[in-house]
């Protein structure tokens, strides 16, 4: 064993210089929260868009199913959020933008996975990786790693913009009007970190599509979507995209509307800000239930949110970033790694047959094919991700994608190496056929680590998907496709609005106990991008669902005409009579006789809700006053260590940036677009908050604003430890300055303080 | 350099017994009865995923594992954190004795009514920590006096066989030990006192 110093150290130079300066501002307010000089409120929200969440059972207490025990962590008294104790293991959620994934990427995230976590990588609803049980502590080394091979975390939680998703078959697919990848791409660029993202009162869902009839990227259901369309111009194909805005599941769940019909594709990236500051704007900030964008969108109407989204186009600054990406589309493509050459004529055993029909999607590109990894739960151990980035770099290269059914597919794989693949997938436990069909069930984490779990969505799931997979050979073929989606509570994280047949867990008083429960929910369209949503036709003992499952897909077997689809069989069917039908199994026996139903799948603890906790979905309702000062502070402290380790130019640089965020912080109250330009910054806070006086106090006047402004006008060239030491307290003063001036200013707006 | 995390596993000898439902329970058991010694937080159940992880008993500072890595079912005791010592040797015992004490306790989990045994012939040590102990010859060649010395001490002879597991840089160092002998649960951790003190 070596002596490698640290991470660090080792990744200096392979990570750019935007991320490592994230990081390590991070790893600074982390040592601020720990010395408890920075609100845990803002820590929270600050972890939360580096993807650092909470995880069940943070808050010290859990419910062992005989009485609720204390979790007495070595940092009992420090918290990295409220009630969310510093040392209890949270989930690092991981951005795959559209999914894409190399081969690098897989292995590098496998390292982690076995380092960091539990040896498990679980691939989300949003075409993230997530990993669980992960201390606080080993976050910067996990991101920095991540980061030296181009993967960030930046916003992947919290009140931002999510990753980016997009149909698994964009660029190779039969249906799509063109390939969306690269668009998907660059809106992810360009909006990552933007400063038109930072205040919003909730998350926000992009997804692109490049076909409408498919589920492609189910754009229907999210915050904003495109849809790819080409129309003929003067005799030329042009590319744009249909927007779709408002969309999105939760406990209420809305179909997006139509914005603007064909957007040219050099107007796609302006019109996604100009909706994120409409929505910035605008938008709930206070009641988090009702902050989503499709709360706005319904409120406004459509109409008007139009005619808000124009009217915030026309006054956008340009930015060269809008049209850039467009230069290099002709060169986007990805390039498969053998030549094209065709199954027929080789010899198939039956479950390769199987696999082949179900997991194996011809490309539009004659010879090749994509093939889906159907992952039990969306999940894969790291010895098996190693394995698969080496069938990858076999057999594909770096064609790899994650899918929003938590699955991982190969692209570009020769048609002739499709029965060797196979092989190779199923020696290491990858090769469960039946990817898109009722065995391939989408859960949400649920009560395994989510806090807000009611059920365990992943328990069910697992036990569905090991009685339907043992039955499947005489599954009836009206059902082999229909689509089981499993939520573990109401907010629809498993997307169960958008299955077949979708389940969401909550809970039932019965004979003095709490009872595990499940609604079942019918008749959702996955298809036509999230087409329609499902209604719940009543709840059921968590511990019969795999009968009602028997007793609904048999009488649909029994009872549908020709040609009638599963949404269509419901919708005939009725409520009522549906209702009807769940009725015998809705009833739940004594305890005594059977305790099996007070409890949960997979878990023999009797069923308690008493460990839920308060989720982080939401982000924290942080202003974004408090927010950008927090970088502020952040910085000050790495002036402070600067100095104690006698790098007084580091000292003096950290203290003037940091003077220069804090300045920002209460510009961009007034002036969002005022940029990073310290000249512009200095500019506006001297005529917005010094010569209004809005920044003097009663006693110091204008005297901190001095400091930023002679620091500012003089740099020093060569600092000493004196006059570093001064900046580091100068620039101190003038945060607090600046943290009293906002707390004046917010006083004043709410008619309590005056001025 | 220490390495910062490090596992420690025997294998089932007996595979054909292995349920792995029926874990859940016991590990629910051991955090309700406080029956080993960290801050226990909860159990986790990846018997879904092939070869894998398997079931999971996860503590502040350890995780205890019916592990299913390579098609060999074995308890593996894995320390992430709060390390009682600060030597390479110290801590190759310690995550050895704490799997000891794992096996012990499974074997005589009364759920079980005596199925599941554990082979003492055998242990898997890996280190997840690429940094400090990166999986290449140099790392091993720096282990192995430490892991020779307390194989010998632990199995009372020098005829122990220590290599390494896999030479692919991506996966974690990890290091089989065997022995001819095989002592029983109770003669291994007693040696391991012996060792300690």
């Amino acid at each position: 064993m070596s002596d490698t110093g640290s991470w660090k150290e080792k990744l200096e130079h392979q990570i750019p210089v935007d991320m490592t300066r994230d990081i390590d501002v991070f790893e600074g307010q982390m040592s601020l929260r720990q010395r408890g000089k920075l609100d845990e409120k803002v820590f929270a929200e600050t972890r939360l868009r580096l993807g650092i969440y909470g995880q069940r059972y943070d808050n010290g207490q859990r419910h062992d199913g005989l009485k609720t025990q204390e979790i007495i962590y070595p940092a009992a008294n420090s918290f990295k959020g409220p009630d969310t104790l510093w040392d209890a293991p949270g989930m690092q959620r991981i951005k795959i933008p559209f999914g894409g994934l190399t081969a690098e990427q897989l292995e590098i995230l496998a390292q982690l996975a076995n380092e960091y976590s539990n040896g498990l990588l679980h691939v989300t609803t949003r075409q993230d990786f997530q990993f669980h049980f992960v201390h606080i502590e080993d976050t910067p080394d996990l991101m920095r790693r991540l980061a030296a091979v181009g993967i960030t975390t930046k916003e992947a939680c919290g009140n931002s913009v999510r990753n980016i998703s997009a149909c698994p078959l964009a660029g190779v697919c039969h249906t799509e009007s063109f390939d969306v990848s690269p668009y998907a791409d660059a809106l992810t660029q360009f909006l990552l970190g933007h400063d038109d993202v930072q205040d919003f009162g909730r998350k926000v869902k992009i997804a692109f599509s490049g076909c409408a009839h498919e589920a492609c990227g189910l754009v229907k259901m999210h915050d904003l979507g495109f849809l790819a369309q080409v129309k003929s111009i003067a005799g030329e194909w042009v590319r744009g995209f249909d927007v779709y805005v408002g969309g999105g599941l939760g406990t209420i769940p809305h179909q997006a509307k139509l914005l603007a019909e064909f957007v040219a594709e050099e107007e796609i990236l302006p019109l996604a800000q100009s909706v994120a500051r409409v929505f910035a704007r605008l938008g709930e900030k206070r009641n988090r239930n009702r902050a989503r964008l499709k709360f706005l969108v319904a409120k406004l109407g459509i109409e008007e949110f139009r005619r808000l989204v124009r009217e915030e186009r026309e006054q956008l600054p340009y930015d060269a970033r809008w049209t850039a990406y467009l230069n290099d589309l002709p060169q986007y493509r990805e390039t498969a790694l053998k030549p094209a050459v065709n199954l027929n004529g080789r010899s198939q055993e039956p479950d390769f047959r199987a696999w082949l029909e179900t997991n194996v999607y011809r490309q539009r590109q004659p010879g090749y094919a994509t093939v889906t990894i159907n992952l039990p739960l969306g999940d894969l151990s790291s010895a098996q991700a190693f394995d698969l980035a080496g069938i990858a770099r076999q057999y594909v290269g770096d064609n790899l994608r994650t899918t929003v059914e938590q699955n991982i597919v190969l692209r570009w794989v020769s048609e002739a190496d499709l029965p060797a693949l196979y092989k190779a997938l199923k020696d290491v436990g990858l090769g469960d056929a039946g990817a898109g069909t009722i065995v391939d069930i989408t859960s949400c984490p649920g009560t395994d680590t989510c806090k807000l779990g009611i059920a365990a969505s992943r328990g069910l799931a697992g036990e569905l998907r090991t009685q339907l997979a043992a039955q499947n050979v005489i599954l009836p073929e009206a059902i082999k496709d229909l689509r089981i989606k499993i939520s573990g509570c109401f907010n629809s994280c498993g997307q169960h609005h958008v299955a077949d047949i979708g389940f969401f867990g909550n809970s039932r008083r019965r004979n003095n106990h709490t009872v595990p429960h499940f609604q079942v929910v019918l008749g959702g369209k996955w298809q036509e991008n999230a087409g329609a949503y499902g209604l719940a036709v009543g709840a059921v003992p968590s511990r019969v669902v795999p009968e009602v499952l028997n007793a609904i897909t048999n009488r649909y077997v029994d009872e549908r005409e020709p040609g009638e689809n599963f949404q269509d069989w419901t919708t005939r069917l009725g409520k009522k009579e549906i209702r009807n039908m769940l009725i015998p199994f809705t009833s739940v026996p004594a305890y005594e006789v059977n305790p099996t139903f007070y409890s949960d799948w997979g878990d023999p603890r009797e069923f308690s809700i008493g460990d839920i906790g308060v989720g982080e979905c939401a982000g924290e309702i942080v202003s974004l006053f408090a927010f950008e000062i927090a970088k502020a502070e952040g910085e000050a402290f790495d002036a402070l260590l600067a100095l104690e380790e006698g790098d007084f130019i580091q000292a003096d640089q950290s203290a003037y940036q940091a003077m220069i965020l804090a300045a920002r912080a209460l510009v961009r109250n007034q002036f969002l677009d005022v940029g990073d330009d310290a000249d512009d910054i200095v500019a506006e806070f001297r005529r917005r908050y010094f010569d209004t006086q809005l920044f003097f106090d009663r006693y110091a006047k204008g005297k901190f604003a001095q400091y930023l402004f002679e620091r500012h006008e003089q740099p020093i060239h060569n600092p000493d430890a004196d006059s570093a030491q001064q900046l580091v307290e100068e620039a101190n003063l003038f945060i607090e300055a600046c943290h009293a001036c906002d707390a004046r200013l917010a006083g004043a707006q709410a008619g309590g303080v005056a001025i | 350099m220490l390495a910062e995390r490090i596992s420690a596993k025997f294998i089932v000898t007996n595979p054909d017994v292995i349920d792995l439902p029926a874990i859940i329970p016991i590990f629910h058991r051991w955090i309700q009865e406080h029956a080993v010694d960290d801050v226990l937080i909860d159990v986790v159940d990846y018997k879904h995923v092939p070869q894998g992880p398997g079931i999971l008993l996860v503590g502040h500072n350890g995780v205890y594992s019916l592990d299913m890595a390579n098609g060999q079912p074995g308890l593996r005791y894995r320390q992430n954190r709060g390390w009682p010592v600060d030597t390479t040797a110290g801590r190759l015992r310690h995550v050895i004795h704490k799997a000891l004490e794992g096996a012990q306790l499974l074997e005589l989990s009364p759920e079980l009514s005596g199925a599941v045994s554990f082979g003492t012939s055998e242990i898997e040590l890996s280190f997840f920590d690429r940094l400090n102990a990166p999986n290449d010859p140099t790392s091993f060649s720096i282990l192995k006096p430490e892991l020779e010395r307390i194989s010998q001490l632990l199995y009372e002879t020098a005829d122990v066989e220590i290599k390494l597991s896999s030479s692919d840089p991506r996966r974690p160092l990890t290091v089989n030990i065997s022995s001819p002998t095989a002592p029983t649960l109770p003669q291994l951790l007693g040696n391991l006192i012996v060792v300690a003190g």
